[in-house]
């Protein structure tokens, strides 16, 4: 290894202990939030050192980005919400710090006994981890399998082969947590369904032009990097993840996306991904090969099948997550969510 | 069979979902039972590339609990979530969640892949904190919230105990993986994060701290499933892991220290039970009781499977291990049921407020002494099964010291049933209003009362289902053939 690879990949590991510190340690929630998009940003970088450039993009895209925009989107939220509460105390945080922690206590102290406890079982746990890492074979793994079968599986890339192909059954219940983790959104929020009004305070014209001109663009990129998870890094989740956040700012500059579409729509997008999976499975099943078992000279085109309609599942449901939190605050587009709620009741 | 995932249907389509799943865990069950064990490769890729589904005795023994329990809470519910007073919150999304969940609990019992596992406990959290939080009430919330960031902690543990394991062996299929296991230190770091992530999930004492609020908050027909068969699911993954993974390299003192963990859960969960005014609180911390008496397996176990084939009361701890969590799954969710029934007549849940149960909801006072009985574990109930054969495999493995905690939880369980029950016995001279309860709702929680207490008559049923592909096997012949 060159000094200079040395020198990154110890520069990196700095980084990402002390972000990771900071981020735990920041006085307000919201600064530990940027720090921890920034702790993302590191990792990717460090998965891409590491050579494996799928996990980077997915980190980039999910951990950083969409993880980014939700956590500071509930921040805003209950900056919001103390700032109307008329129980809240006076001592109102300046605008853009928020305090979570009970008016009157500062930051809890970082030596009482519990955190004491914490931190020296963390330390244990890394020892032993440490300790267990140094032990492990080199060269391990089932990467000279995979390669193996590589031409049995319909694509070039082999982890798209292990996600699509191998073990694809993961990846269809992954896509269901997905689904599950939306529904318990809609459980913990305490109702069903989305609410897009049009934002008080629209952009100005310069950025809603802008991102009128990007939504394309994106939409376009997302389809790329479907097509190129055939033969290199790229495929479903991290496609879908950019055609949520497409969605994203679009719902950012103003425009009602989810709204425009019939209900029904809504909820064949949000099953499609999970939907086409069994469907495609039981079929499978009926004509007589295991369940999820592509036939060999077609399992490009149906892999290219299933990945599309995962994507565009998935980017139902991240965009679902944003607008969802986004339509919690207010307060008129809750009193038109609850008249919709009552003519759209399902048959 | 587990690939019945439902889509987003109202409850007639929903009880039709789950009778077709009971149903089809059931021909399962009796296909392995006649066939012998069944291997299922997903995708068509053998063991160390592909995932493997794979059904024996033990997994066909908790899908059928799950089947029976699962259709008769789906009976309940759709009756409790009609009611005018359960409208509140997100309650639509009951039947989506409730059969990704049970989909999820039957892909687990089947799955033999590591990772694979990982992911149905990770859907099977997620569902039940979603449950959990149902109704949209600030107290199941706030539970809900506890228990969210307990699952996950309890999964991520797991999942670094599977990347380690993955390192070492390069497989994640539960055979391949039981057979090219050496010692090691990294194996050992493996094996203490997995099982103790799955503690945190079983909630066994002292990592129960989630599990009271979460089961007391949740709707009725959600706490029986909650209490019923998700810890059932983290249990049954710990089990599989120890006589299946893990079998040669599990020492007695690890088996102590389960033990230890369950003795003080049976005291503790017990004692908490005793103390609590409020009922369903009360139900809860006797499932952190009950969770108890099924730990107390492992140590019997390991120093059965140390000491080689000649240890006679290795049968009996498994069986009564896995006799106590079908007898509890079935008693509990009896139990939820009927408490839920009573909430919605009375309007509270206040231990005093059931005098005279018995005369304004017999069936449903019935319901809740059976499934007393069986925890309690008086004969004939299936409770009393279980606890007799964990006390006969203490006394003939000479660990006699776990007797006193299986006899004083008894005690403990007895005194919390019979102070329900003795208010429920008391006559009372003021009339009390009663709201009208579904008729369903009584007789579900009724059925499982009764089956807590008659799977106690149907003992060879269930062994002859759990001998299929035994992971003693060889123990038990051994000791057969030692014997002619």
């Amino acid at each position: 290894m060159r000094p200079v690879e040395i020198g990154l990949d110890g520069l990196l590991c700095l980084l990402l202990l002390v972000l990771a510190w900071k981020a735990l340690r920041a006085p307000h929630l919201y600064q530990s939030a940027i720090y921890f998009i920034a702790l993302g940003l590191v990792m990717a970088l460090a998965w891409v050192r590491l050579a494996a450039p799928d996990v980077a993009l997915a980190e980039a895209a999910i951990g950083t980005g969409l993880l980014g925009v939700l956590l500071i989107d509930s921040l805003r939220v209950f900056a919001r919400d103390s700032k109307t509460d008329p129980d809240a105390e006076s001592e109102e945080p300046p605008p853009g710090e928020i305090n979570v922690y009970p008016a009157g206590s500062a930051r809890p102290s970082g030596r009482t006994l519990p955190m004491i406890l914490v931190t020296a079982s963390c330390g244990l746990l890394a020892i032993l981890l440490v300790e267990a890492i140094i032990e492990l074979p080199d060269g391990g793994g089932l990467t000279a399998a995979a390669q193996e079968n590589l031409e049995r599986s319909g694509v070039d890339h082999p982890v798209t082969a292990v996600l699509l192909n191998y073990r694809g059954y993961d990846t269809w219940l992954e896509v269901g947590v997905l689904l599950l983790a939306m529904l318990g959104i809609f459980c913990a929020g305490g109702r069903v369904g989305f609410a897009e009004t049009r934002q008080s305070n629209p952009p100005g014209h310069l950025l809603s032009w802008l991102i009128r001109a990007l939504a394309p663009l994106m939409i376009l990129a997302a389809a790329y990097l479907l097509w190129l998870g055939k033969l290199a890094p790229g495929g479903a989740f991290q496609s879908g993840v950019i055609l949520g956040s497409a969605g994203i700012l679009l719902r950012l500059a103003g425009f009602q996306v989810i709204s425009r579409l019939p209900p029904l729509a809504v909820k064949l997008g949000l099953l499609l991904g999970f939907g086409v999976f069994l469907i495609f499975g039981g079929a499978a099943l009926l004509t007589g090969r295991a369940f999820l078992e592509y036939p060999e000279a077609r399992a490009g085109e149906l892999i290219l099948l299933v990945e599309t309609a995962a994507a565009v599942s998935i980017g139902f449901t991240i965009f679902a997550f944003f607008a969802y939190l986004n339509s919690r605050d207010q307060p008129e587009a809750q009193e038109n969510h609850a008249r919709e709620e009552g003519g759209n009741q399902k048959p | 069979m587990c690939f019945l995932l439902p889509a987003r249907l109202r409850a007639p389509t929903g009880l039709a979902v789950a009778a077709v799943t009971a149903a089809a865990a059931v021909a399962l069950a009796w296909q392995v039972a006649v066939d012998g064990m069944i291997r299922h490769n997903l995708g068509g890729w053998d063991a160390p590339l592909g995932i493997g589904l794979y059904a024996d005795g033990l997994s066909c023994v908790f899908l059928v609990l799950t089947g029976v329990v699962g259709l008769l809470v789906s009976v309940y519910a759709r009756s409790f979530f009609s009611l005018p007073e359960e409208q509140e919150g997100a309650t639509k999304l009951f039947w989506p969640l409730w059969l990704i969940l049970w989909g999820a609990l039957n892909g687990m019992f089947l799955s033999a892949d590591l990772f694979n596992l990982y992911v149905t406990i990770e859907v099977v959290g997620l569902a039940a904190v979603a449950l959990t939080v149902l109704s949209g009430r600030p107290p199941a919330l706030v539970a809900g919230l506890r228990y969210l960031l307990a699952a996950i902690a309890g999964s991520m543990a797991y999942l670094m105990g599977v990347a380690l394991i993955y390192g070492s062996v390069s497989a994640l299929d539960l055979q391949v993986v039981a057979q090219s296991i050496e010692g090691g230190s990294s194996l050992r770091v493996a094996f203490g994060l997995m099982i103790a992530g799955l503690l945190v999930k079983t909630a066994v004492f002292p990592l129960h701290f989630w599990l009271p609020s979460a089961h007391s908050s949740a709707q009725a027909p959600v706490s029986a499933i909650l209490s019923a068969l998700v810890v059932k699911a983290s249990f049954y993954l710990i089990l599989r892991l120890w006589v299946d993974v893990f079998d040669g390299s599990v020492t007695v003192a690890a088996g102590q220290a389960l033990g230890a963990l369950g003795a003080a859960a049976v005291l503790w969960g017990s004692y908490q039970a005793l103390r609590q005014r409020r009922l369903k609180l009360m139900v809860a911390h006797s499932t952190v009781g009950q969770i108890g008496y099924m730990f107390l397996l492992f140590p019997l176990i390991t120093l059965a499977h140390q000491g080689g084939a000649d240890a006679p009361w290795l049968i009996h701890a498994w069986t009564g291990g896995i006799y106590q969590a079908l007898a509890h799954g079935l008693a509990k969710a009896a139990m939820f049921l009927a408490v839920g029934v009573f909430v919605l007549a009375v309007g509270s849940d206040d231990r005093e407020a059931t005098v005279d149960l018995v005369g304004r909801l017999p069936m449903t006072t019935f319901a809740l002494a059976l499934a007393g009985v069986s925890l309690i574990g008086l004969p004939p109930s299936g409770g009393f099964v279980a606890k007799w054969m964990l006390l006969k495999a203490t006394f003939t493995s000479g660990q006699w010291w776990w007797a006193p905690v299986i006899l004083i939880g008894s005690f403990l369980t007895a005194g919390y049933v019979f102070m329900v029950l003795r208010q429920a016995f008391a006559p009372t001279k003021t009339p009390i209003q009663l709201k009208p309860v579904p008729r369903a709702m009584e007789v579900t929680a009724l059925l499982l009362g009764a089956a807590a207490i008659l799977i106690g008559f149907r003992a060879e049923e269930v062994l002859f289902l759990l001998d299929v592909e035994a992971p003693f096997q060889e123990a038990v012949e051994a000791e057969e053939g030692g014997g002619l």
